[in-house]
């Protein structure tokens, strides 16, 4: 019982994970790839252009979560104390968001 | 017909047979669709074509419409209006290929310059099968529906404008971080030039295509504008007063204004809270720009990709295929996560 919540229990929120987040990733894929193509097509400091580059903020975002709550899965997975996981999940993510506000900034 | 269309037809028969003459892309000339014979367009004009012309907002003169009563083909579905020098060539609208049907020109102002067409259906075609062979997780059917499409030419009507802004910025920037982060105030004077800004002056044609296509536009390829130049394609024409398309700019030159002062300021977090600006200088041509367009349908929702008539370069909108945006935002997904469970796990190591 008590490797099942060591390995197995870890191992089915992975799949829950890549889940979620590919579903998430849809949009984000599809956004990554509109801006991609307006860089590549559209004049570049136009109007159009300045308005089609925008919003690759939430692109970062969704990586950002989805590796800091597999960070947390992985510290889990080898500790076995879900708890304390969390605790330094939870130090990563003010890091993670002092990161994401200074891009923001940008 | 008016007297004035009347004439444009006689100008448009071939010297030679009496035949019908069109614009040939290839030879830049008019080229008899019986004989063959070849009439060259140039005119004493072509060496003012890319006048400008002074505007003052302040002193705006009434400006009298070149066309009022004219017959026009207008689309029943988008309100299009388009004229055609010598036979029309389609019933279908070339903006978004709905019915067209005959109608009166309410006014129009006169065109003073055109580029004419120096890209055929054939040069459009190969640089549609380009771009879409170019697009990232394209469905794999979208080449063969786009090739069922309808390629469209139209001349659509273009402002240029210049002006010279003397701007004056209050704007705020960030310094620090974390329980430092700070909000400074900042302020500043600049002067902006703006030379030959390209401005549609059709409701049927976005700021976004005029930035897919038009990248470099050179006013010495400007032509005195002659309805020969439009035989055998669509055209519109201009249907706004000189302050009507400064306003139809405003949003393009309130954003490109605002990025200016940003790079100016050229701080972290810079945010524009107001600026004011003095614009003079105004000078405008009103003219006409080859476009070639493709409407296509996928999954029932109706598209378009636009071809300048210029040099080709293509622009447009297309559909995304869902298994192949899944595939990626799975594979990118499982990258991200394998780095995030490797890092969480070496951590405690």
């Amino acid at each position: 019982m008590e490797a099942l919540s060591q390995f197995a229990l870890p191992a089915l929120s992975v799949l829950v994970l890549l889940a979620v987040s590919t579903l998430i990733g849809l949009g984000q894929v599809r956004k990554t790839i509109s801006i991609f193509e307006a860089n590549h097509d559209l004049k570049k400091d136009s109007a159009g252009w300045l308005r089609s580059v925008t919003g690759w903020l939430v692109i970062v975002i969704w990586l950002s979560f989805t590796w800091l709550i597999a960070t947390v899965i992985g510290d889990w997975a080898v500790t076995g104390d879900l708890d304390a996981a969390v605790d330094r999940g939870t130090v990563r993510l003010w890091v993670l968001l002092e990161l994401l506000s200074a891009l923001s900034d940008s | 017909m008016t007297g004035g269309a009347q004439v444009h037809q006689i100008d448009l028969l071939c010297l030679a047979c009496g035949g019908q003459c069109l614009f040939d892309p290839r030879a830049q000339e008019l080229t008899c669709h019986s004989c063959g014979t070849y009439r060259p367009l140039s005119s004493d004009g072509d060496a003012r074509a890319a006048d400008e012309f002074p505007y003052d907002p302040d002193r705006p003169e009434a400006e009298q419409p070149a066309f009022q009563g004219e017959q026009i083909h207008k689309c029943q579905t988008c309100g299009g209006e388009v004229v055609f020098a010598g036979p029309s060539l389609s019933d279908r609208c070339a903006y978004c290929d709905g019915p067209v049907v005959r109608g009166t020109e309410q006014s129009a102002f006169e065109t003073m310059a055109v580029i004419p067409f120096a890209r055929t259906h054939e040069d459009a075609a190969r640089g549609i099968a380009a771009w879409i062979k170019g697009r990232i997780a394209a469905p794999d059917d979208l080449k063969d529906i786009a090739s069922q499409g309808r390629l469209a030419p139209i001349y659509v009507p273009f402002w240029t404008f210049d002006s010279q802004e003397a701007v004056e910025y209050w704007a705020t920037y960030v310094v620090g971080s974390g329980k430092h982060r700070r909000t400074r105030e900042t302020t500043g004077k600049m002067r902006i030039t703006f030379d030959d800004l390209l401005v549609p002056a059709s409701p049927h044609v976005t700021p976004l295509i005029r930035d897919g296509i038009l990248h470099d536009f050179d006013p010495s390829r400007l032509r005195a504008y002659q309805p020969g130049f439009i035989a055998g394609f669509a055209a519109e024409r201009h249907h706004m007063t000189v302050d009507e398309g400064l306003r139809a700019n405003a949003d393009d030159k309130d954003l490109l204004i605002r990025n200016r002062i940003i790079r100016k300021v050229d701080k972290r977090g810079t945010e524009v809270q107001r600026y004011r600006t003095d614009t003079t200088g105004i000078h405008y041509r009103r003219i006409l720009l080859p476009v070639w367009i493709l409407h296509y349908s996928y999954g029932g929702r109706a598209k378009k990709i636009v071809v300048s008539g210029i040099d080709g370069r293509t622009y447009g909108e297309r559909p995304f295929s869902r298994s192949k945006l899944a595939a990626y935002a799975f594979a990118v997904t499982v990258l991200t996560v394998l780095v995030g469970l490797v890092w969480g796990a070496v951590a405690v190591m």
